[in-house]
C-alpha cells in the first residue's frame, strides 16, 4: 500500500502529526493541517513555533472530551478534503447532512460547545442549524429538555408570560 | 502521573445548560419571530437575550395579519396573522383574540416583531 493517495494538491505539512490532549488526558494524534483548524491549537502551535519537533509538541485542550474530539477530527479532516478539491457546494452540504442526522440531541450539544469553542465556525454553522430545525415549532417544555434547561421562572412568572401570548401554544408539536 | 487533575479542568457540562448567549444567538437568528417568542419563556436567561435586541433576526417578509372571518360561528372578534413565506400547505393560521391585542402588542414592540405591533394598531 504505497501512500500517494491522491491527496496530491496538499502541502507536505499535512503530513506532520501533531498531539492533542483532551480534558480527560487522552492524547490523540493528527495531522497538524487538522490541527490547524482549531483555534486553540493554532494559537498554540504558533506560541511554540520554536519547538523544532513538531511531533514533540502536546497541544492541551482542556474543555474538549477525547470522545467529542474523536468525532470531530474525522469530520474536519474530511472536510478540509473536500474544500480543497473544486467541489460543489451541495457535495459540502450531503456530508455535513450526513454528519449531523445521526446525532443525538445530547451529542449536538457537545459538539456545538466543542465546535464554538475550537473556532471551527463552519461546522457550528451547521449545528446551529439542525437545533433551529430540532426546536423549531416545539413546545416551551419540549425545548427546555432538549437543551437540558431549568425552567427557572416561578409559576406565576410563567403564567404570566404565558397569558401575554396564548396563541404561541397552539398548534404545536407535541414532540 | 496519577495526580488527576481534578475540578481544575473545566469539563464540558454533560448537558447543554450552559449553552454560552453566543450560541443561543446564532440559533435565534434562526428561528422565526413567533419561535423566538416561545423560545423566551424557556427560562429568564433566554428571556434576557431575547428582549435585548443584541440577536439579529434573519431578515423575512412581514406577516400579513388579516381581521377575523365574520362567517357564522366563528370568532368575530380579533384577528388572524400568518407566515406568508411558509409552503402553502404547511400554512399555519395563528388566532389572537380581541382581548389579547393590547397584551400581545407590549411583548411585540420588544423590538421582536415591530412591524407586527403596527399592524395590529387599529
Amino acid at each position: 500500500m504505497a501512500s500517494s493517495s491522491s491527496s496530491s494538491s496538499c502541502s507536505s505539512s499535512s503530513e506532520k502529526k501533531i498531539t492533542l490532549k483532551s480534558s480527560d488526558g487522552e492524547a490523540l494524534n493528527v495531522e497538524k493541517n487538522v490541527a490547524l483548524e482549531f483555534e486553540p491549537a493554532k494559537g498554540f502551535l504558533e506560541d511554540n513555533s520554536e519547538e523544532a519537533d513538531d511531533e514533540a509538541i502536546v497541544v492541551p485542550l482542556p474543555n474538549v472530551s477525547a470522545a467529542v474530539l474523536s468525532e470531530l477530527i474525522p469530520y474536519v479532516k474530511q472536510r478540509l478534503e473536500l474544500s480543497a478539491k473544486p467541489v460543489q457546494k451541495k457535495l459540502i452540504k450531503a456530508f455535513d447532512d450526513q454528519f449531523t442526522r445521526h446525532l443525538s440531541d445530547d451529542k449536538l450539544g457537545e459538539l456545538m460547545l466543542a465546535a464554538n469553542y475550537l473556532g471551527v465556525n463552519y461546522l457550528l454553522d451547521v449545528l446551529c442549524d439542525v437545533t433551529a430545525d430540532r426546536i423549531k415549532n416545539k413546545s416551551v417544555e419540549y425545548v427546555r429538555e432538549f437543551l437540558g434547561i431549568q425552567n427557572d421562572f416561578t409559576p406565576e412568572e410563567e403564567a404570566e408570560l404565558r397569558a401575554q401570548c396564548p396563541w404561541a401554544f397552539e398548534g404545536v408539536d407535541q414532540d | 502521573m496519577e495526580g488527576k487533575e481534578h475540578a481544575q479542568t473545566p469539563r464540558l457540562p454533560s448537558n447543554s445548560s450552559d449553552l454560552i448567549d453566543d450560541l443561543l444567538i446564532s440559533i435565534l437568528a434562526r428561528l422565526s419571530p413567533l419561535e423566538i417568542i416561545c423560545t423566551s419563556m424557556v427560562c429568564s436567561s433566554w428571556n434576557r437575550i431575547v428582549r435585548s435586541s443584541s440577536h439579529s433576526r434573519r431578515a423575512e417578509a412581514p406577516w400579513l395579519v388579516l381581521p377575523s372571518e365574520t362567517e357564522e360561528g366563528a370568532d368575530v372578534d380579533g384577528c388572524h396573522f400568518f407566515n406568508v413565506e411558509e409552503p402553502r400547505e404547511k400554512t399555519k393560521i395563528y388566532k389572537l383574540k380581541k382581548q389579547s391585542i393590547q397584551e400581545f402588542r407590549k411583548v411585540a414592540v420588544h423590538r421582536i416583531i415591530p412591524w407586527m405591533a403596527h399592524s395590529l394598531r387599529s
